[in-house]
């Protein structure tokens, strides 16, 4: 798998480098040393894998994966600041406390290609850094069951959440499956595999009702194209 | 402080008694001024001395409440018990009450035979209820006391707490620093050995320094000098030559004293909110030199003060405060931003011990 590391010293660089010559299926392709030069390694590079520093001198490793339209798995590396790690609301981050254990370094990189479905790349598994206020997620794609246009950004309604992600909903529509993700109004998108039923509106479009009880209007327009599509 | 506290309480007691039964002897003094038969001085007169004798019976009933401990947990009342307690004031002031009646009003009140009973027993009843609003109030009152007491307690708590922790603070290596330090030591081992134990040794001369910072209240500046520099060079390890030292300290000031970790504490403020924060180099001036009778420090860096620098101006302040404390109005501290460059200023009288 390919990896890049993020991290503005030189001597921690290196020291990384070294400790991942041990695992043969690694692959570094590549350093940065700043917020700015990990997001555009990240575009260039695709690695499967980033480890992250968390304090960076333009910002940090959350502001890293914010940039990102999707993140590959993460694994952060820490001197002292796993309490702000820790403090994911998902927590499907892994971190690293340097100096970094060699045995604990072998548990994250197992732990990466376990979540991997066999025969496909580890990067299958889209995921999405949100990072509202204080608050951050990093969320599966598939669990997002809603998206909702705020003017230039977008609120993401998962589980019990609906942090507002500072994207456009439109940014977000030219990467997401149209099959799954429906764009049903200017303001919404939804994930069809939430939809729980499916009912005449009073404006003469559709009613969509989601697991969990939101009511998602679709436009007229919108709805004559939808039951056109699926021939009902 | 407790003796204070018992007095003030003994106070606020007595003023709440005289306050209740006042209250009560003036609305007794205006429903005599209604003209009746034996003359409204000598009602006047009994009810105030009913008054009266109802202040001291009280006084006992609150004496007798202290002694038994009734009231001392507000959340379980022994309310059967205060309840049957209650008669015996209530026995008593009435008793008094038939006893001026006879005296001062000759049978005024309890003259017909025929409805003694019924109007002993409403006396009674009415006196009862005084006594129990009267241990309702005053159990209110000791458990707003009591509130206000642990709320007191709680801030003492805390406050004690912050500054024990402002003083490990002050003289802990910062672990981020630390842990930070050892990566990079581990990383020289297999590219540099001679380097990597010159690292362990100076990061030992700076711990050995730090855990001793507190034990004496002012120290030479040249030791201080010889533990900062050690500091920078394992900064300058890690930032490599992102951190571009100047440092300028004149010859016959390392014998002067200022406060332990004083010029440590600049210099690694310098270094977080200066090279930690630039991408490229960045240049941290320290010097110290001698101002007539003063002893001034400079710790400048490149860079920008932090816009939301509230908690900073709170920090200076009370450094400022504290360096008065120890040193005298002279002593100051100051952080400003010119031209690029973010300078803090410690100013301290020039003193050898």
């Amino acid at each position: 798998m390919k990896a890049l590391i993020v991290d503005d010293e030189r001597l921690a660089r290196s020291e990384l480098r070294r400790l991942l010559g041990a695992h043969p299926d690694v692959e570094v392709v590549g350093e940065a040393a700043s917020v700015a030069a990990a997001v555009e390694a990240l575009g260039t590079l695709a690695p499967d894998v980033v480890f992250l520093d968390v304090q960076m001198p333009d910002g940090t490793g959350f502001d890293v994966l914010a940039a990102l339209p999707s993140v590959p798995a993460v694994v952060f590396t820490t001197a002292f600041d796993q309490y702000a790690v820790r403090a994911f609301e998902v927590s499907a981050l892994d971190y690293l406390q340097k100096p970094i254990e060699p045995q604990r370094l072998a548990q994250a990189l197992a732990k990466i290609t376990k979540a991997a479905p066999p025969g496909k790349s580890v990067r299958a598994d889209e995921k999405v850094f949100i990072q509202d206020g204080e608050r951050c997620w990093l969320v599966a794609l598939d669990r997002i069951r809603l998206l909702e246009s705020e003017g230039n950004y977008t609120r993401v309604y998962f589980d019990d959440q609906h942090p507002l992600l500072l994207r456009s909903l439109s940014q977000l529509e030219a990467r997401l499956d149209p099959v799954r993700f429906l764009r049903v109004s200017r303001r919404h998108i939804v994930n069809m595999d939430f939809v729980r039923s499916l009912g005449p509106s009073s404006s003469g479009g559709m009613a969509l009702t989601l697991e969990g009880g939101l009511t998602v209007a679709m436009s007229r327009r919108r709805a004559a194209t939808f039951r056109q599509d699926s021939r009902l | 402080m407790a003796q204070d506290g018992d007095t003030s309480t003994t106070r606020d007691y007595w003023f709440c008694q005289l306050a209740g039964w006042g209250v009560l002897a003036a609305l007794g003094l205006l429903s005599s001024s209604a003209g009746n038969p034996h003359g409204v001085l000598r009602y006047a007169a009994a009810k105030t001395a009913c008054v009266a004798a109802g202040l001291l019976v009280s006084h006992g009933w609150h004496r007798y409440l202290k002694q038994r401990g009734y009231l001392v947990n507000a959340s379980r009342l022994p309310l059967a018990r205060l309840g049957a307690a209650l008669l015996a004031p209530t026995l008593l002031q009435s008793t008094v009450l038939l006893g001026i009646d006879q005296l001062v009003l000759h049978g005024g009140i309890f003259s017909d035979d025929a409805e003694l009973v019924f109007d002993l027993g409403l006396v009674m009843v009415l006196w009862y209820l005084v006594f129990g609003v009267w241990t309702l109030c005053y159990a209110m009152a000791l458990e707003r006391r009591r509130a206000a007491r642990a709320e007191l307690d709680m801030l003492k708590l805390a406050v004690s707490a912050k500054d024990a922790e402002l003083r490990a603070l002050q003289f802990q290596v910062n672990p981020h620093f630390f842990f930070n330090s050892l990566n990079s030591v581990r990383a020289l081992v297999y590219q540099d050995a001679d380097a990597a134990a010159q690292a362990i040794g100076k990061l030992a001369g700076m711990m050995r320094y730090s855990l001793g910072a507190g034990r004496s209240p002012t120290v030479p500046l040249a030791d201080e000098v010889q533990a900062v520099s050690a500091y920078l060079d394992m900064e300058r390890l890690r930032f490599d030559d992102r951190l571009q030292l100047e440092m300028n300290i004149a010859a016959d000031v390392a014998a002067l004293h200022l406060p332990p970790m004083a010029l440590q504490t600049l210099a690694e403020n310098a270094i977080r909110y200066g090279v930690e924060r630039a991408v490229g180099p960045c240049r941290v001036c320290i010097r110290a030199q001698r101002d007539g009778e003063l002893l001034r420090i400079e710790v400048a860096n490149q860079g920008r003060l932090a816009s939301d620098s509230s908690s900073t101006q709170v920090g200076l302040l009370n450094t400022t405060r504290r360096l008065a404390l120890q040193f005298g109005p002279q002593a100051d501290c100051t952080l400003a931003e010119d031209d690029g460059w973010v300078r803090a200023t410690l100013t301290l009288p020039a003193r050898t011990s």
